[in-house]
C-alpha cells in the first residue's frame, strides 16, 4: 500500500514537473497559422464535386468558405496564434457569375473572407486588364504581383503590391510575403489582355524582396506562388537557393497532404483544383527568442456543405448575384430541335454549329475549334443563355490567323492523334486512320484534308478562324503560335449566341466533315 | 438590512425617478408595440396587394403579347388559308420574347361541336392535366378571354391564356388559342430587386417559385407549405409568421392567389425583412430607455449631491458626537458653510467648547480633591518627618505639574527658615539653605503669609540665587512660594519650581497649592506635636510610656505571627559619678551623647530606642533573634566606648555602658518577664565588670534565681 502511495506521489510529481515545464516552454513559442485559399475560378456557389476526394458531395461556395475561414480564424485566435489568409489567385474568372458580374460577385464575397494577401494569378486577366484593375480597387485586400510591371515604363502598377510585411507580435517579429505571378501568364493569356504587362525576371524579383525583408527586419519569408513543385523546378530551386523559408504552391496530384522540404525551405501546397472545396492550413511554430521556425504542421481543410453553417451576409450577396444572373441565364435565345452533343474524338452537330459560326464571324476560309472548349451538351427545346454558358464556359475570343497550308496540315495531322480530342472544323473536311492514330505512333494519321472541296495546298496561305487559346499555340498546337494574326472578333460564346439569336431555330447535323477510317 | 443615510437618499431619488420612468417606458412601449403591430399589419396587407398586382401585371403582359401575335394578318391568313402545319410553323417563328412553352390551337368545326386540337407547338413535354376544359374553350370562343395560373407540368408554374383570335375568317369554324408561358422568375425577382421583398409562390403543397436562394445557390423551390398556413388561410385572407432565414429576421405573409374568375390557384408568401418596417416603436422605446438611463444617472447624481450635502455633514456630526460622548470635547465639526448645517456646526462646536471647559474645571477639581485625599492619606500613615515632607513635596510637584520643589520650615531657635526637603534637584540634598523671614521669595512668602508667584524669576531682583540655582542645567524659570500656616501661624514655605510648559503658574495652581499647603501644614504640625508627646525632651528618644506601648505591640505581634524579637536594656556605667564629679549638666550631656549613639547605631525606622528612666535606655529590636541582638548590643557598647565626650576643662570623658538582652519568645512571652529578664542580664553585666553585653541566655541559672 505504502509502495503504491509512493508511486502515485512520484507520478504526480513528475506530471507536475512536465506540466510546469511545458507551460514555460510554451511561453517561449510563437505560433502563426497560415490558411491557404485560391483557385476559386469564380465558384461562388456550392457545386457537386466531380473529382476526388469529394466526388459526388456538395462542396465549396463562398458562404461556406467564408464561414470555414472564420471558424479557423477563431480557433487560431483561441490558441493565441497569429492568423493569415494567403490566397494563391486564379479566383476571379471562371463561371457565369464571374463573367456577367465582371468578377464583382467574387470580389464582393472575397471581401468577407478576410484575405491577408492574394496572388495575382494568370486567370485573373481573362476578362481583360481593365476589369482586373477595377476589381483590384474593389478588393479590401492587397493583390501581390512582385514580378508584374508596366510594359511601357517598367514601373509597378498601383493596383498591385510586390510584397507584404506582416507583424506577428508587438515585439517586432515580422513575416514577409512575396507574391510571384506565374511566369507563363504572358504566354498563356489572350494577347490583348496582357498587352500592357511585362514580367520581371524571377532572380531580380526575389533579390528585391530579400533586400526589403531584411530592411524591414522580417525574420520569416514566404513566397506565394502557383508553382507545381513537380514541374516548375527551376523557379523552385531559385527560391530555395535564395533562402525563402516557406514556398506556397499548387498540388495537381491530389497527393500532398502536409509539408515537403527542399533544403531548408518548407513547401506547402493548395490543391490545384481546389475551386473553393479545399483549403490548406499550416501552423508554424517559432522560437520566440530566435524568431526562427522549429516546427510546421499542415493539413487539408475540406469545405463540405453539409458540415458548415453558411455565412449569412455572404449568402445574401451571393443570392443577389444569383438572382440577377438568373434573369440573364434563363433568357431563351433559340429553340433547338435536336440535342446538341459536345464533341471529343468525333464530329458532332454542336462542334459543327460553333465552327460554322466562327468561320462566319471571322469571314475565314476555314474554322477550327478544339473539342476541349465544349464542356456540356444542350438538350433539344429552349436554349437559354445558361445552357450556352455551361457548354462553352471559356472566355476566348474568335480570332483569324493566316496559316500556311503545311502548318495547317500539321495541325490537323496532330489532332488526328486524338491526344486532346479532334479539332472541330468548318469549311473543310478531313479523314484519319483510327488505327494509326494511337499515341506514340509515328505514322501519318491524317488521310485526307480538303478545304472548300479542294485538297489542301501546302504552299497556300489560308485565313483560319479559331479561338485565341489555340491561336496562342496552346491546346497541343504550338505551330499556330507563330501565325500572323489577321483579326479579332470578340468573345467566342457571345458571338455564337448572337448568331443563334438570329437563327432562332437550331437544327445542326453531322455532315461528314471528319471521317474515321479504320485501315487494316 | 441597515442602509446608511446616504444610500437611502440615493435609493430614494432613484426609486422616485425610476418607477415612473419604468412605468412610462412600459406603457409607451406596449402601446407603441400594439400600434406598430397594427401598422405592420396594414403595411403587410398593402405590400401583399402590391406584390399581387405586380405579379399579375407582369403576367398580363403575356396575354397582351399573345393577343398581338394572334391578331397579326399573317396568322389570320394562315388560319384561313393554310393547314395546321403551316400554322404551327408560323407560331414557331413568332417573336421569341413570348417565351411560351406550349401553344395549342383548338378548332370548333361547328358552333355546337367539340373543340379539336388543330395545331400544336410544344417546346417541352406537355402534361395532359394542363389541357383546358371544354368550358374554358367555349367561354373563350364566346369572346371572353381567360388567363389563369397553372401549377403543373415539367416547369411547375405556367401562365395560361386562352384567347380567341380577333376575327375568324373561316366560316363555320371557331379557332381558340391556348398558350402556356412558364411564369418567369423575373416576375417576382423584379419585386425583390426593387423592394428587397422576397416572394415565394406555392401550389397547393410546395413552393414552385421563389426569389430566395439557399446558401448552395439554388432557388428555394420545392419547400413544403406548412399545414398550419393552409388551415389559417381557410379562415382569414392572410396569415403572418415571424421567421429567420440565414441571418435575417423576416415577417412572412401568406395569402391565396386567385385568378380572374376568383378561382383559387395557389398561395403566395411575401417575405418582408423585419428591418424594412421603420420600427418607430423600437426607436421610441430605445430613446425611452436612453432617457431612463439618463434619469437614473441624474437621480443617482442628485442623490449623491444631496447625500454629500446632508448625509456627509450628518455623518460627521454623528462621528464627532460619538467621540464627544466618549468624553473628548476637543473634537470639532469641520464644516464651514453659511447655511443651516453651518450654523448647526458652529453651535455644536460652541457647545463642545463649553463642555470642554466645564469638564476641564471638573477634572481640575477632581484632581485637586484626589491629590488632597492622596496627600492626606499618605501623611496619615507617616510619622517620619522627612518621609512626610518628601511625600508632601512630591505630590505637590506632581499636582502642579512642575519639575522640582523644596520645603522650608521655620526654626524658632534660629529665627530662620531652613530648607528641610528638596525634590528634583541634582545631587544629595543638604540642609544648608536658610533664609531669614522676608529674605528671598520664600522669605517674603513666609513673612507675608501670602502665596507668591514669579513666572519670570530670572529678572526678579528679589530672587536669591543659591549655589544650586546657579548651575546651568538647573536654571529656575518660574517659581511659586506657598506659605504653610498652622493655626494662623506660618510654619514654613513650600517652593514649587519650574512649571512644565511655557505658561508658568496661574491662579488655579495657586488655589490648589494653597489647599495642599494648608493640609501639609496641619499634617506637619500634627506630626510635630505627636513627636513631642512621645519623645523625651532631652535625649529625643521615646519616652517610657511609648516604650511600654510599643513593647506590648511587638510582643503581641511576635506571639501572633511567630517571629522573634529582642529587648536590649542598657545602663550608663557609673553615671552617678559623672553627676557627682562634673555636675548635672555634664550628666545630661552624657545622656544626650549616649542617646545619639544609640539612635545612630540601631536600624533606622526598625528598632525603637527609648529612655527607660534615669540613665537607663531600652531598645526594642523587632525581628531580631539572640545572635543579632547580641551583635547589635555589642555594636552599641563599642560605639559608646569609643565615643569621645569633651568634659569640663577639656577633659575627655570615658563613657561605657552595660547591656542586657532578652529575646521573645525564647526567654519569655510576657512583657514584664521579658523586661525582667533583660534587666537580669543587665544586672549580670554590671556585676561582671560592666561595659559588656549579656544575653539572658548567657546568665547562669543560679544567677537568675538569685535575681
Amino acid at each position: 500500500m505504502k509502495k503504491l502511495f509512493k508511486s502515485i506521489f512520484y507520478f504526480v510529481f513528475v506530471m507536475f514537473f512536465i506540466i510546469v515545464y511545458s507551460f514555460f516552454d510554451m511561453a517561449k513559442t510563437t505560433r502563426a497559422t497560415f490558411v491557404i485559399s485560391g483557385i476559386l475560378q469564380g465558384n461562388i456557389v456550392s457545386y457537386k464535386a466531380s473529382g476526388e476526394p469529394y466526388r459526388g458531395a456538395m462542396v465549396g461556395g463562398m458562404p461556406f468558405l467564408v464561414s470555414k475561414i472564420s471558424e479557423l480564424k477563431k480557433k487560431a485566435q483561441k490558441s493565441r496564434s497569429a492568423f493569415y489568409l494567403l490566397d494563391c489567385g486564379d479566383d476571379f474568372p471562371g463561371t457565369a457569375h464571374s463573367y456577367y458580374s465582371q468578377c464583382r460577385a467574387v470580389v464582393d464575397t472575397m471581401n468577407l473572407m478576410g484575405v491577408t494577401a492574394m496572388l495575382l494569378g494568370n486567370r485573373e486577366l481573362d476578362y481583360g486588364f481593365e476589369v482586373l484593375k477595377a476589381r483590384a480597387r474593389d478588393a479590401n485586400f492587397p493583390i501581390l504581383a512582385a514580378n508584374v510591371r508596366n510594359k511601357n515604363d517598367g514601373a509597378p502598377f498601383a493596383e498591385f503590391q510586390d510584397s507584404l510585411i506582416l507583424p506577428v507580435d508587438d515585439a517586432g517579429f515580422k513575416i514577409a510575403v512575396l507574391g510571384i505571378t506565374p511566369p507563363e501568364t504572358l504566354t498563356d493569356s489572350t494577347i490583348k489582355n496582357v498587352s500592357e504587362l511585362a514580367l520581371m525576371g524571377e532572380t531580380e524579383t526575389v533579390e528585391i524582396f530579400k533586400r526589403k525583408a531584411s530592411k524591414e527586419g522580417a525574420s520569416f519569408t514566404v513566397a506565394l506562388t502557383q508553382l507545381d513543385f513537380e514541374k516548375d523546378r527551376q523557379l523552385l530551386e531559385l527560391l530555395v537557393k535564395s533562402g525563402i523559408d516557406m514556398v506556397i504552391g499548387l498540388d495537381f496530384t491530389n497527393q500532398m497532404n502536409g509539408i515537403k522540404k527542399s533544403g531548408d525551405t518548407v513547401l506547402v501546397a493548395l490543391n490545384g483544383f481546389a475551386k473553393g472545396a479545399q483549403l490548406t492550413k499550416v501552423d508554424v511554430f517559432f522560437d520566440t527568442r530566435t524568431r526562427r521556425p522549429f516546427d510546421f504542421c499542415a493539413e487539408v481543410v475540406p469545405v463540405a456543405v453539409n458540415q458548415i453553417e453558411p455565412d449569412g451576409d455572404c449568402a445574401k450577396i451571393v443570392s443577389d448575384y444569383l438572382r440577377k444572373l438568373d434573369a440573364i441565364m434563363n433568357q431563351v435565345i433559340a429553340v433547338s430541335e435536336v440535342d446538341l452533343k459536345r464533341p471529343f474524338n468525333e464530329e458532332t452537330n454542336f462542334g459543327n454549329l460553333i465552327a460554322d459560326y466562327m468561320r462566319k464571324a471571322a469571314s475565314a476560309e476555314v474554322a477550327i475549334q478544339n473539342a476541349g472548349s465544349f464542356r456540356a451538351d444542350i438538350d433539344s427545346g429552349d436554349v437559354t443563355v445558361g445552357d450556352f454558358y455551361n457548354a462553352l464556359p471559356f472566355d476566348n475570343d474568335i480570332v483569324s490567323i493566316e496559316v500556311a497550308g503545311d502548318v495547317l496540315y500539321d495541325v490537323i495531322n496532330a489532332t488526328c492523334r486524338r491526344e486532346r480530342g479532334l479539332l472541330q472544323i468548318s469549311g473543310a473536311s478531313y479523314s484519319y486512320d483510327a488505327n494509326a492514330a494511337q499515341s506514340g505512333h509515328t505514322a501519318e494519321a491524317l488521310l485526307s484534308f480538303s478545304i472548300g472541296g479542294a485538297e489542301i495546298r501546302k504552299d497556300k496561305k489560308y485565313i483560319v478562324a479559331t479561338n485565341s487559346f489555340l491561336a496562342s499555340g496552346q491546346g497541343g498546337y504550338p505551330q499556330l503560335k507563330n501565325c500572323r494574326l489577321v483579326g479579332s472578333f470578340g468573345n467566342l460564346r457571345e458571338s455564337a449566341m448572337m448568331h443563334i439569336r438570329e437563327d432562332k431555330i437550331l437544327k445542326p447535323s453531322i455532315e461528314g466533315r471528319i471521317t474515321r477510317v479504320s485501315k487494316p | 438590512m441597515s442602509l446608511r443615510l446616504s444610500h437611502k437618499i440615493i435609493l430614494n431619488f432613484a426609486i422616485i425617478l425610476i418607477i415612473p420612468m419604468l412605468l412610462s417606458v412600459y406603457l409607451v412601449s406596449s402601446d407603441l408595440a400594439e400600434r406598430s403591430e397594427r401598422e405592420i399589419d396594414n403595411q403587410l396587407v398593402f405590400t401583399t396587394k402590391i406584390v399581387n398586382k405586380f405579379f399579375f401585371r407582369s403576367l398580363n403582359s403575356i396575354q397582351v403579347q399573345l393577343n398581338i401575335l394572334a391578331g397579326t394578318e399573317k396568322f389570320r391568313a394562315a388560319l384561313e388559308k393554310s393547314g395546321s402545319d403551316e400554322t404551327a410553323l408560323l407560331i414557331k417563328n413568332w417573336d421569341e420574347k413570348l417565351n411560351y412553352s406550349f401553344i395549342d390551337v383548338y378548332c370548333q368545326a361547328s358552333p355546337a361541336g367539340r373543340f379539336e386540337l388543330y395545331a400544336s407547338v410544344r417546346k417541352s413535354k406537355f402534361d395532359p392535366a394542363m389541357a383546358p376544359g371544354d368550358d374554358a374553350l367555349a367561354k373563350a370562343a364566346r369572346g371572353k378571354n381567360q388567363s389563369s395560373i397553372v401549377f403543373a407540368g415539367e416547369q411547375k408554374a405556367y401562365f395560361r391564356c386562352i384567347i380567341k383570335p380577333p376575327e375568324n375568317l373561316v366560316v363555320n369554324k371557331t379557332f381558340v388559342l391556348c398558350a402556356y408561358v412558364q411564369i418567369p422568375n423575373e416576375s417576382i425577382d423584379a419585386i425583390k430587386d426593387v423592394t428587397n421583398i422576397d416572394v415565394m409562390i406555392f401550389d397547393d403543397k410546395i413552393s414552385v417559385m421563389s426569389t430566395r436562394f439557399d446558401p448552395s445557390g439554388r432557388r428555394t423551390t420545392g419547400l413544403k407549405l406548412d399545414a398550419e398556413v393552409v388551415r389559417r388561410l381557410e379562415k382569414s385572407p392572410s396569415y403572418r409568421v415571424n421567421d429567420k432565414f440565414l441571418s435575417d429576421y423576416t415577417v412572412n405573409v401568406y395569402s391565396k392567389i386567385f385568378d380572374e374568375d376568383k378561382k383559387f390557384c395557389g398561395y403566395m408568401c411575401v417575405i418582408v425583412p423585419r428591418e424594412l418596417f421603420a420600427m418607430a416603436s423600437m426607436y421610441v422605446v430605445k430613446n425611452l430607455y436612453i432617457i431612463l438611463a439618463i434619469s437614473l444617472a441624474l437621480a443617482t447624481l442628485s442623490g449623491y449631491l444631496l447625500s454629500s450635502n446632508i448625509a456627509a455633514p450628518l455623518m460627521q456630526f454623528a462621528k464627532i458626537a460619538h467621540i464627544t460622548s466618549e468624553g473628548d470635547f476637543k473634537q470639532k465639526v469641520d464644516i464651514r458653510r453659511s447655511d443651516e448645517i453651518g450654523e448647526l456646526a458652529s453651535a455644536f462646536n460652541k457647545m463642545g467648547d463649553k463642555l470642554d471647559r466645564y469638564n476641564e474645571s471638573l477634572k481640575r477639581k477632581m484632581f485637586e480633591i484626589t491629590t488632597l485625599y492622596e496627600v492626606s492619606q499618605s501623611m496619615n500613615f507617616l510619622n517620619n518627618k522627612d518621609q512626610l515632607l518628601t511625600i508632601i513635596l512630591t505630590k505637590m510637584i506632581e499636582a502642579l505639574n512642575a519639575e522640582k520643589g523644596s520645603i522650608m520650615l521655620y526654626n524658632a531657635e534660629e529665627c530662620l527658615i531652613s530648607c528641610e526637603m528638596a525634590v528634583g534637584y541634582p545631587g544629595k540634598f543638604e540642609r544648608r539653605v536658610k533664609f531669614a523671614p522676608g529674605e528671598g521669595k520664600a522669605g517674603q512668602a513666609f513673612q507675608s503669609g501670602e502665596t507668591i508667584i514669579s513666572n519670570d524669576i530670572q529678572s526678579d531682583n528679589s530672587f536669591l540665587r543659591t549655589q544650586s540655582t546657579q548651575t546651568t542645567d538647573n536654571v529656575t524659570r518660574n517659581m511659586m512660594c506657598v506659605p504653610m500656616k498652622a493655626k494662623d501661624e506660618a510654619i514654613g514655605v513650600i517652593n514649587i519650581v519650574n512649571k512644565k510648559g511655557a505658561e508658568g503658574f496661574n491662579e488655579e495652581d495657586k488655589a490648589l497649592a494653597l489647599s495642599l499647603s494648608t493640609q501639609a501644614a496641619m499634617t506637619i504640625e500634627n506630626a510635630r506635636l505627636y513627636e513631642l508627646s512621645i519623645t523625651d525632651g532631652m535625649t529625643r528618644l521615646f519616652i517610657h510610656r511609648y516604650f511600654q506601648i510599643r513593647l506590648d505591640e511587638e510582643i503581641k505581634r511576635c506571639n501572633r505571627y511567630g517571629p522573634v524579637m529582642s529587648l536590649i536594656m542598657t545602663d550608663i556605667d557609673h553615671f552617678k559619678k559623672f553627676n557627682d564629679t562634673y555636675g548635672h549638666q555634664v550628666g545630661d550631656m552624657v545622656l544626650i551623647k549616649v542617646a545619639d549613639i544609640i539612635r545612630e547605631t540601631i536600624r533606622n525606622e526598625v528598632d525603637i530606642p527609648c529612655r527607660y528612666g534615669g540613665e537607663e535606655f531600652a531598645i526594642i529590636a523587632p525581628q531580631t533573634g539572640f545572635e543579632d541582638a547580641k551583635k547589635m548590643a555589642e555594636r552599641i557598647r563599642t560605639a559608646v566606648e569609643s565615643a569621645k565626650l569633651q568634659g569640663p576643662g577639656g577633659k575627655l570623658l570615658q563613657i561605657t555602658i552595660s547591656l542586657g538582652i532578652s529575646t521573645c519568645p525564647a526567654n519569655s512571652k510576657d512583657k514584664k518577664d521579658l523586661i525582667l529578664k533583660a534587666d537580669s542580664a543587665l544586672y549580670y553585666s554590671k556585676k561582671n565588670g560592666r561595659n559588656r553585653a549579656t544575653h539572658f541566655s548567657e546568665v547562669p541559672a543560679q544567677e537568675t534565681a538569685e535575681i
